[in-house]
């Protein structure tokens, strides 16, 4: 039985609100009604999700702690300063980072409109009922598969709680958030490649928080979606989904790597929900059961030779 | 075929703006012959698909298709961890040289460091990207803030001038058209950032009538020069007929222009123009 971390709880409850947004989108866009009501829904919803998550999490990771007797690795005794310093180093480039985010002078809303969706919602109190770019209705329409995806509302739920215009909500505050929920799952990451070496940890968060700023002049890449896209289906993927994922395939915790692909089709345009995270998670389990099945081939043999298990 | 072009052109393009995705196949031969580590052993496989699979035209043509056509090139290495295994490479590398070293030898590891180091600020690229029409669907033009922020203080001024329940329907200059909608969700535009800004097209069936689009061309016209249209001699006059056949009743024009045009239409509107900030404003 495997415990469940709390970097991972973070994680559930974050795709637990894209989800939930999603339900309530859905609910909105085929059955009608206001905005701001679904916003208050999506309030009372998401405080229910994390009281929930909190209380399945903790009760599982006690019965984890009863049943298991394996010693975790021990401390040498000696308090070390080396993951303190790189610690505070990667904290100094995150919050510098946050500094730009907030501050910088540059942002990416070429070939994006969600600001204009954003605030078309809150202004009609509805979804898709003018086009975003016009203001006037759709006289043809749009792609329903576009339609269907969730955060440009999740966003106007946003709005519609804290009464923050609709640029600031999108351009600042969203990209923070994606910014601390994407070292939460970068760290999810660290922990299932250094599972037990804590200077390794922080120095690799530390090393990824440089790559950040270093690919910040290369479009596509990462850090240019962290620091100049952040609100954007595609950033929330590659920077929060897909590090988690590659850390659950690690940690062989599948059922919660499903999850991972629901919650990227509910964000990102993809082919009727097959996105990347689905290729992911096939292409990862079949090398694994190649790599592993290789491990076993050997004694296999063995067993139908001597018809026994183990040594004959 | 065109998607075959575009993989084709893809990587190519994609190292134009920084070498750091070159690192990447650099930490997967470390991984797959020097360190072999177990507990990403499957993980070192599978990016290692992958990268390959992005940068032979074929399957990456077919991974664009199953990503689907919305995305372009750059969007295919979503799937490959590129950031996470640099950086994975690079801690290994660092902690290869720097514990169980005696003190001599404490200068390699710095040398090491300090060497490491110069390959990431060569090999990426800090700060604004240049912007790039690269013959590939994939641009990365930034916008300043600086001037938005600008543009919705004029839109917002605006806004004042008109009355706050006054229905607006504008005709304006591609900065202000970028964030009138941000601004103000209420204001109506004769074309939003589409008319020039084609990916987003892709989120909507509707397309604009060729006289709106003529409408833009004029205006765009004016912001490049203070000519008359450059098109068709068309009078100013004409010019604001069609504009209030498509509902416009608020005019922003480019301060940069011609006083005898700008007088020609707010007298064809009855009105007088007004200053607002850079531009003439015209509203019934």
């Amino acid at each position: 039985m495997k415990k469940i971390s709390l970097t991972d709880i973070f994680m559930i409850d974050f795709c637990g609100s894209l989800f939930l947004a999603e339900v309530l989108h859905l609910a909105l866009m085929f059955l009608g009604g206001s905005l701001r009501e679904f916003a208050l829904m999506f309030a009372g919803g998401l405080l229910l999700l994390v009281a929930i998550t909190i209380l399945v999490c903790t009760l599982w990771n006690r019965h984890y702690k009863k049943a298991s007797d394996v010693a975790t690795a021990a401390d040498t005794g000696r308090k070390e300063a080396l993951p303190h310093v790189f610690l505070l180093s990667f904290v100094a480039l995150v919050l510098t980072q946050m500094t730009v985010i907030l501050f910088g002078n540059h942002i990416h809303i070429q070939g994006d409109m969600t600001v204009e969706m954003v605030a078309s919602f809150m202004h009609t109190d509805d979804v898709y009922q003018v086009n975003p770019m016009t203001g006037m209705a759709y006289a043809q329409g749009m792609p329903l598969r576009l339609q269907v995806l969730g955060l440009p509302t999740l966003y106007g739920f946003v709005c519609a709680l804290t009464g923050l215009a609709p640029e600031l909500v999108v351009w600042k505050l969203v990209p923070i958030v994606v910014l601390v929920f994407g070292y939460i799952a970068f760290g999810a990451l660290a922990g299932a490649i250094f599972p037990e070496d804590k200077k390794k940890r922080n120095l690799f968060l530390l090393i990824v928080a440089i790559l950040f700023y270093i690919e910040a002049g290369i479009g596509g890449m990462d850090g240019f979606g962290l620091l100049y896209g952040g609100w954007k289906g595609i950033t929330i993927r590659n920077l929060i989904l897909m590090p988690w994922l590659f850390s659950l395939m690690l940690r062989k915790k599948r059922l919660l790597a499903l999850g991972v692909v629901a919650a990227e089709a509910c964000i990102c345009w993809t082919l009727y929900g097959m996105g990347w995270s689905v290729l992911i998670f096939v292409l990862m389990t079949a090398i694994d059961w190649v790599l592993t099945g290789k491990k076993r081939t050997p004694a296999r043999r063995v067993e139908r030779r001597t018809g026994k298990h183990g040594t004959s | 075929m065109e998607l075959l072009r575009n993989a084709w052109l893809g990587w190519a393009t994609y190292i134009q703006q920084g070498k750091l995705v070159i690192l990447l196949p650099v930490a997967l031969l470390l991984f797959l012959f020097y360190k072999k580590d177990e507990m990403i052993k499957t993980w070192t496989w599978y990016a290692t698909i992958m990268t390959i699979a992005c940068i032979c035209p074929v399957t990456a043509a077919v991974l664009m298709r199953y990503q689907t056509a919305f995305y372009g090139y750059s969007h295919l290495w979503s799937g490959v961890p590129a950031t996470a295994m640099i950086a994975c490479g690079i801690t290994f590398v660092l902690w290869h040289v720097w514990t169980g070293r005696e003190e001599k030898s404490k200068t390699y590891a710095v040398g090491v460091t300090v060497l490491l180091g110069m390959i990431l600020l060569l090999c990426g690229s800090l700060g604004v990207p240049a912007a790039e029409q690269n013959g590939t669907s994939d641009v990365y033009q930034l916008q300043e803030q600086e001037k938005l922020e600008t543009a919705i203080d004029t839109v917002e001024k605006l806004r004042v001038i008109c009355g706050e329940e006054a229905e607006i329907v504008l005709w304006a200059p591609t900065e202000i058209v970028t964030v009138a909608r941000v601004a103000d969700s209420s204001i109506v535009l004769l074309y939003g950032r589409n008319m020039w800004d084609k990916s987003l097209n892709a989120y909507a069936y509707d397309v604009y009538a060729p006289e709106v689009e003529f409408l833009y061309r004029c205006m765009r016209d004016w912001e490049q020069s203070e000519d008359a249209p450059q098109e068709e001699k068309i009078s100013p006059e004409t010019l604001v007929g069609m504009a209030r056949e498509n509902g416009v009743n608020c005019i922003l024009l480019p301060k940069s222009m011609e006083r005898m045009t700008v007088a020609r239409m707010a007298r064809s509107m009855g009105i007088r123009a007004q200053k607002l900030e850079a531009y003439w404003l015209l509203y019934e």
